[in-house]
């Protein structure tokens, strides 16, 4: 037999030969979601809207205790994860005649810590808080800020607009080829200079101790076991993070990202 | 046209191909290849700027590779080889596979399997399929090679022993 006629026998083996499937409601559940911020700029009005009706609905509901606005920046990351705005959002942000599915995450209270800091030149220093969620096992993220606030809440008079998904659960994981997770985000300095953030998790090849941007060079140490966030500078074309073991050997190399 | 709009347009052309992802998920063992399917139209949405506008496939089944992988940690079944995952699963669980062909693959190595079947069940080009494994071009086409030898070899191999098995006289014949 041919290595052809083998290849051919195979293909008609196929046993899940692959149809054409027309899901319109998947479809529209899928882009009521905030999309790309780099291709899908994030509307502050519209987030800031949408934030207003979380708090109406939560101050409102008598859910408990009167989550507002300003209290809800300042929270504690229990309580951040708890009120859960990025489902809350989600569930906002369907379209008309859709089922309100939200993210239907509930944070697992005692999995909330610190993951990592992380310094942006000329703000100051920002944590970033996780958790874990139930059902699904998602990551939950929130980024603090150096005055203690939340980011990404459209808190008004936010001096840092860090940009980037609301806090809560499900903004991770962001899978692709290479075994990266991450989310990525931009500040701007007062002194006018750009720069890019990414965080989330490595992948488990190898032991990596150290995250590195292969184009500015920068690195940063893991944290927590396998979180990182870094800060580049975004007078690079684009970025491309890779893991470091002990000894300095790169394990995994990501995907080049333009970073725009 | 507006961000958005222009976005959702972009994104139909990769959510096209839910049925091949969907195929995909299945015929690697997903446990819900309809959801997992779901999830990876949904990541791509999120990160659209990195899929490739001319060709979304080698994207979606690398990350609905990783996604089967997540599945299989979580259901405690065993991931194989990260560079070509172990398609235990390989009849889906309508249609059988025939005998013969199915435990010739399962005795190709898992990497040469999945160039073989990213070609033959995928459809995607050799250069499609090393971009979803995140290989060159050259080095996929040389692993298909070796596969498709390696799986003549096997049925041949298969073929002439049955055959010999066929001829050997019975007792009542001697």
């Amino acid at each position: 037999m041919s290595t052809d006629r083998v290849l051919d026998r195979v293909r008609a083996a196929n046993p899940a030969p692959a149809a054409v499937i027309t899901d319109e409601e998947l479809f529209a559940w899928i882009v009521a979601e905030p999309g790309d911020s780099r291709l899908v700029r994030p509307t502050r009005r519209r987030r800031a809207r949408w934030l207003a009706l979380i708090v109406a609905g939560v101050v409102f509901a008598g859910t408990g205790g009167a989550l507002g606005l300003g209290v809800l920046s300042h929270a504690s990351p229990k309580a951040l994860f708890e009120a859960d705005p990025q489902g809350q959002y989600s569930r906002r942000a369907r379209l008309p005649g859709q089922i309100t599915r939200g993210t239907g995450q509930t944070v697992i209270a005692s999995t909330v810590h610190l993951a990592t800091t992380f310094t942006i030149p000329g703000f100051g220093r920002f944590q970033w808080w996780i958790a874990i969620s139930r059902p699904s096992g998602w990551l939950c993220g929130a980024i603090r800020q150096p005055d203690g606030t939340w980011a990404d809440l459209g808190t008004p008079g936010d001096k840092y607009q860090l940009g980037g998904p609301v806090p809560g659960c499900g903004t991770l994981p962001w899978h692709d080829a290479e075994g990266f997770a991450y989310n990525q985000s931009a500040a701007q300095t007062p002194d006018g200079r750009v720069w890019r953030i990414a965080y989330g998790y490595t992948p488990t090849t190898g032991h990596p101790v150290e995250i590195r941007d292969k184009v500015s060079g920068a690195t940063v140490p893991i944290g927590d076991g396998r979180y990182f966030a870094i800060v580049m500078p975004q007078n690079r074309p684009g970025y491309q993070l890779q893991t470091l073991d002990r000894a300095g050997h790169v394990l995994v190399t990501d995907q080049f990202d333009p970073g725009e | 046209m507006d961000d958005r709009s222009a976005a959702e347009a972009r994104f139909a052309g990769v959510f096209a191909h839910l049925g091949l992802i969907t195929a995909y998920a299945r015929r690697r063992g997903a446990h819900d290849p309809d959801a997992l399917a779901a999830e990876a139209m949904a990541i791509a949405w999120r990160r659209l700027a990195d899929v490739p506008a001319d060709d979304p496939r080698p994207w979606l089944i690398a990350t609905a590779r990783n996604l089967v992988l997540a599945d299989r940690r979580r259901h405690g079944t065993p991931v194989g080889d990260l560079d070509g995952i172990e398609p235990a699963a390989l009849p889906s669980p309508t249609v059988e596979l025939d005998p013969e062909l199915e435990v010739a693959l399962r005795s190709l190595s898992s990497q040469d399997r999945e160039a073989l079947l990213l070609v033959a069940w995928e459809d995607l080009t050799p250069s499609a399929a090393a971009a979803s494994l995140g290989i060159s071009a050259a080095a996929f086409r040389v692993r298909l090679h070796r596969a498709r030898r390696r799986l003549v070899y096997e049925l041949e191999t298969r073929t002439r022993r049955h055959a010999l098995d066929n001829c050997q006289p019975s007792l009542e014949q001697l």
